[in-house]
């Protein structure tokens, strides 16, 4: 998903081997599958906000296209926080103040809920959730924002077919345009006073197919444009001429070091210290 | 044996599907350097025409074709299209559908690649076509922040990076504001004369291209009805008519005055043509003053008042800035000005589809807050039809779409007939009822998407950029129709940048510029003010421009062909 | 024998009895209950002490405490000395008056000291050797994990030992060794900075690494390449 489409600029983040800014982006991908908690989560965003300093990456523009995600994140991350309240759920927390009931909402005999509470537990638990998607927004969106096109299809067709590469990173790359323009149908058919009423679940998704259709088309449109224009450009022919040279410089060197030694010091700490289990 | 750049013989082509062929035994030569323009209007074949001479057509789009298709000495029939773009690249209309890159240059470089050429070749050729494009300053930028006419100067880029000696250009400025096609005009011009490339492009307006082209065919069903120098073509005025092609007014007042035996020789195809002769054949008069036109009546209360109204997108870009206006019922008001001017985004705060960022905005439109107020309310009171008419069609056959707004609102199913039936009679769909809406022409589908917007009768009526896509007979007939609907009491809004159609039905003309209103008041007022409408790269209309060069031997305010016509009757010799 | 001699010897008998110190009591004479909780300073219950009563120099009564701190003493009324000791030091000694039966719950001067090793206050050591001794004498040894407890604000490897009042010396060892002494008076916290442990190694240098590298990063990062 792509909020925030490559710009050049000449940042030190911009001028980095995109495989720097790939094994930057794994080890945080890796890192937020370890955490529970958010004391590590913590550090790793104020990194990550460095990185996103140094890139000059436009927050606002961030926030405006992905904001729904942040209060998705929130929304989910603590409302399933509410059943996180058994001692059997904590593992390096002590079980008694992970236990410890703030607030409580439906006692143990609630049909299908069950016991839900808010304990201080729960919340770490939740706010480690919320945290691990606004890291996982803001790092790929520095991924998006740094690495050109080209690059990406470049590094993906080491492992990939060409072809495949460049339709994946493509489809992600239309992903913003595509949105534009279902934002533009949906204002168009507020216009005509379309709305969604109900809150039943499949009644909403049938209020919602006035929608579906143009959308899909508009999606086919546009693909079926592009493949006329890229087949003209002859897409696939060869393999193709790669325009920047991948160097590695000094700067990509340390910045992979800072980031496998920032990863084994957190896994360490992890696995040796229980820092950010629960 | 000579060797033209493209030469079509007893060319025919039937979609799949079809069973009318869109091109019917279509013979072109065309020598090398040349600039040719296809003319036509909606449905006249000029797409397929260009397709077949680009080779999208049969390798990429399926069907029956008949006949020869020789580009740079290749048959189109036996070479893939990536071959053939390297002799002859093809431009379509949406400048969007091109870009496939992340950067300017990327996207220039993409073809060049792809056929793994070395890094340098690849440079080269893309240093080549940035300069040609005029793109070289913009070489870093993301193609999406592109104004329209520098991303179809993207997409002449990308194809000239192929390096063809021809370019096939579908209605390459037909999406653009009056800066953008300046620009595509300008580069095209300077691709022909400075590296010889041969221009093949389809227009629905010669005006646009009367001064670009070395030859014109007109198209008509698929045939060719017209070919020649433009000048020799532009003579036939009546048969350019019924071939809905938009002619330059100047010419249009020649041929009226013409008739009347007012007018001898050629008719003139441009500006310059148009005042050398006039200032012959006027009969010197008195120094000409200034008379005031009629005043329009206007009610008390405004339909639309806009108060305060800032608004700046999330991404930090100011569009309006403190703006104050008040609409009045019964007026039909342009509002014009470059793109990125603010008019959208205006028009959709009015139409309740945007809320203005200023917490101290106020927009009330037939006495409701639409700021605040629940849409359902809201569109009974306005009505918006979007620029491209595809983005408010949600139903696969006409009735229902026509019948989707009312349906929203909750409106009996017998009421809801009868409404129906009487859109399709005021819109001329009877008989289209239950057509697939995109399986019409440009001009019906947005009859459509207007037809379901006056399905909720609201009192305000906004239509954006009516024009866009649209041959100058369906433009025409959607202003018209507004017209009557104004004359029945509805106010209308209309975005444009067609000055000849401000001029014809605009009762009032709203200038905008960087956000605010830098003019407003009637046609004759604002067209009266070109150094102010400089700044902005609105050009009146071009019979006005013909009258205000003829240095006060005619009024200064004269806006259609008809109305020259009428004073002009009266002042030659 | 006439009846004057007969009271004259039954008197004497009597007093002769009276006189008989209460070792030999006589089945007529009260015997009171005592329960005693010995806890420490943290109101934690004392197993395993050694509860001693005395009267006037005599041992009257000695036991140890149960898992949970409890003691149950009978002995007839009277003023006793209490004394009770745990690891060999006398961590409570007062004088008792058994009166009637009652439940003595005692504070001892047994403290917390709590052990806390981590290599240059940064990371935790997990596995330690950890000795206390008192005037040379071992009193406490210990080898294996260290308990990292969950906090917001530090990390640490935390070993948790009681101890009677006194001083002490203790001493800590992995990979580097630190000693210390203590006086314990109430409950303390001694921090042993260092010791090193594996982890506690790894995790500090892929720091200093990371550290420098991002220093580096940021000097070399800033020179433009067009």
């Amino acid at each position: 998903m792509v909020f925030i489409e490559y710009e050049a600029k000449d940042t030190m983040v911009h001028r980095l081997n995109p495989l720097s800014k790939l094994i930057w982006f794994s080890s945080l991908v890796f890192l937020l599958t370890l955490y529970l908690e958010p004391q590590p989560l913590l550090i790793i965003f104020l990194l990550e906000l460095f990185i996103g300093y140094l890139a000059k990456v436009p927050w606002r523009k961030l926030m405006a296209r992905a904001w729904w995600a942040f209060i998705l994140s929130i929304f989910g991350g603590y409302t399933f926080s509410l059943w996180v309240n058994k001692p059997s759920q904590f593992w390096h927390i002590p079980p008694e103040l992970g236990c410890k009931v703030l607030l409580e909402l439906t006692p143990p005999e609630t049909p299908l809920l069950g016991y839900t509470a808010i304990t201080y537990g729960g919340l770490l638990w939740g706010t480690a959730i919320t945290l691990k998607v606004f890291l996982g927004v803001i790092a790929a969106s520095i991924l998006t924002y740094t690495i050109p096109l080209s690059d990406v299809v470049y590094l993906w067709s080491k492992v990939l077919p060409y072809r495949l590469s460049f339709i994946c990173v493509t489809g992600i790359r239309f992903y913003p345009v595509m949105m534009e323009k279902v934002r533009e149908i949906i204002i168009a058919a507020k216009s005509r006073g379309w709305e969604i009423r109900s809150k039943n679940p499949i009644t909403r998704a049938k209020e919602a197919f006035p929608i579906v259709l143009p959308s899909a088309r508009e999606a086919m449109l546009l693909a079926e444009r592009m493949a006329l224009a890229i087949e003209a450009r002859a897409f696939g022919v060869k393999k193709p001429t790669s325009l920047r040279k991948f160097t590695f410089n000094s700067a990509d060197v340390f910045f992979i070091i800072f980031n496998v030694s920032i990863t084994v010091a957190l896994t360490c700490m992890w696995w040796y210290y229980g820092f950010g289990k629960l | 044996m000579r060797s033209y750049a493209v030469l079509l013989e007893d060319v025919t082509f039937t979609y799949e599907g079809s069973k009318t062929p869109s091109i019917k035994e279509i013979s072109i030569k065309i020598e090398w350097g040349e600039i040719v323009a296809i003319l036509g209007g909606t449905g006249a074949g000029k797409t397929t025409l260009i397709y077949t001479i680009g080779g999208v057509i049969p390798n990429y789009v399926k069907g029956r074709l008949s006949g020869n298709v020789i580009v740079d000495g290749l048959d189109t029939r036996l070479y893939s299209l990536y071959e053939l773009a390297q002799h002859v690249g093809i431009v379509m209309d949406d400048p969007e559908a091109h870009i496939v890159s992340s950067t300017v240059e990327e996207d220039v470089a993409f073809g060049p690649c792809n056929l793994g050429l070395s890094r340098d070749e690849v440079l080269k050729r893309v240093e080549f076509a940035l300069r040609a494009t005029r793109l070289i300053e913009l070489r870093h930028r993301n193609p999406y922040n592109l104004s329209g006419g520098e991303k179809q100067s993207l997409a002449i880029a990308g194809v000239l990076a192929m390096r063809p000696k021809i370019l096939a250009l579908d209605e390459p400025t037909s999406m653009l504001d009056p800066l953008g096609k300046k620009r595509i005009i300008t580069i095209l011009r300077e691709l022909n004369k400075k590296y010889g490339i041969t221009i093949i492009l389809s227009s629905h307006n010669a005006e646009e291209i009367v001064e670009l082209a070395n030859r014109v065919i007109v198209l008509k069903d698929g045939e060719i009805v017209l070919e020649g120098s433009p000048k020799s073509v532009l003579q036939e005025v009546e048969l350019l008519e019924k071939c809905r092609v938009k002619l330059p007014e100047v010419t249009r007042l020649a041929a009226k005055l013409r008739q009347e035996g007012k007018w001898t020789g050629a008719l003139p195809i441009t500006l310059e043509e148009a005042q050398n002769t006039l200032v012959k054949l006027i009969i010197k008069q008195e120094k000409f003053t200034h008379q005031e036109g009629i005043m329009i009546k206007r009610g008390k209360e405004p339909i639309v008042r806009v108060r305060n109204l800032t608004h700046i997108y999330p991404n930090g870009v100011v569009a309006l800035q403190n703006l104050n206006l008040d609409i009045f019922p019964g007026e039909y008001v342009a509002l014009i000005g470059q793109n990125g001017s603010g008019k959208s985004t205006l028009a959709r705060i009015i139409a309740g589809l945007l809320r203005p960022s200023s917490k101290m905005a106020e927009v009330r439109v037939a006495g409701i807050d639409v700021t605040r107020a629940r849409m359902k309310d809201i569109v009974r009171k306005v009505g918006y039809v979007f620029q491209i008419p595809e983005h408010q069609i949600f139903h696969s056959i006409v009735k229902e779409e026509l019948k989707f707004g009312l349906k929203n609102l909750g409106l009996p199913e017998k009421d809801i007939e009868r409404k129906v039936k009487s859109l399709l009679k005021l819109l001329e769909l009877e008989g289209y009822e239950e057509e697939w809406p995109l399986a019409l022409d440009r001009g019906k589908r947005l009859r459509v998407a207007l037809g379901s917007v006056l399905a909720l009768d609201p009192e305000v009526i906004i239509v954006d950029e009516p024009t866009t896509g649209q041959d100058w007979r369906d433009s025409l007939y959607v202003c018209e129709l507004l017209r009557s609907l104004n004359t029945r009491g509805k106010t209308v809004v209309i975005i444009t940048h067609e000055m000849d159609l401000v001029a014809e039905f605009a009762n009032r003309v709203i200038v905008m510029y960087k956000g605010r209103i830098l003019l407003d008041g009637r046609p004759k007022e604002v067209f009266s003010k070109p150094e102010v409408l400089k700044k902005t790269w609105v050009k009146p209309p071009q019979v006005t421009t013909l009258f205000q060069s003829l240095d006060n031997m005619v009024p200064r305010d004269v806006l259609t062909a008809e109305e020259a016509y009428e004073y002009l009757r009266e002042v030659i010799k | 024998m006439d009846s004057v001699s007969s009271k004259l010897l039954l008197i004497i008998l009597l007093l002769i009895l009276s006189n008989t110190g209460p070792v030999i009591a006589s089945p007529f004479e009260t015997v009171i209950t005592l329960n005693i909780h010995c806890m420490d300073s943290r109101k934690k219950p004392l197993a395993g002490a050694r509860v001693r009563l005395t009267s006037e120099g005599t041992i009257v009564f000695e036991g140890i405490t149960n898992m949970s701190g409890w003691i149950s003493i009978s002995l007839p009324r009277g003023t006793y000395q209490l004394v009770v000791d745990w690891l060999n030091s006398t961590v409570f000694s007062s004088k008792i008056k058994l009166v009637e039966p009652s439940t003595l719950d005692i504070i001892c001067s047994v403290y917390y000291l709590e052990i806390i090793v981590n290599t240059l206050y940064l990371f935790p050591v997990t596995q330690a050797k950890v000795t206390i001794e008192r005037n040379g004498t071992l009193i406490f040894f210990y080898e294996g994990e260290l308990q990292v407890p969950y906090k917001i604000y530090q990390l640490s490897g935390e070993l948790v030992v009681r101890l009677p009042r006194g001083r002490y010396t203790v001493s800590v060892e992995m990979i580097g060794s630190e000693r210390k002494e203590i006086t314990l008076t109430s409950d303390e916290t001694v921090v042993f900075i260092y010791v090193a442990s594996i982890p506690s190694l790894i995790t500090l240098i892929s720091t200093i690494v990371a550290a420098t590298s991002c220093i580096l990063f940021l000097i070399k990062g800033r020179a433009k390449r067009y």
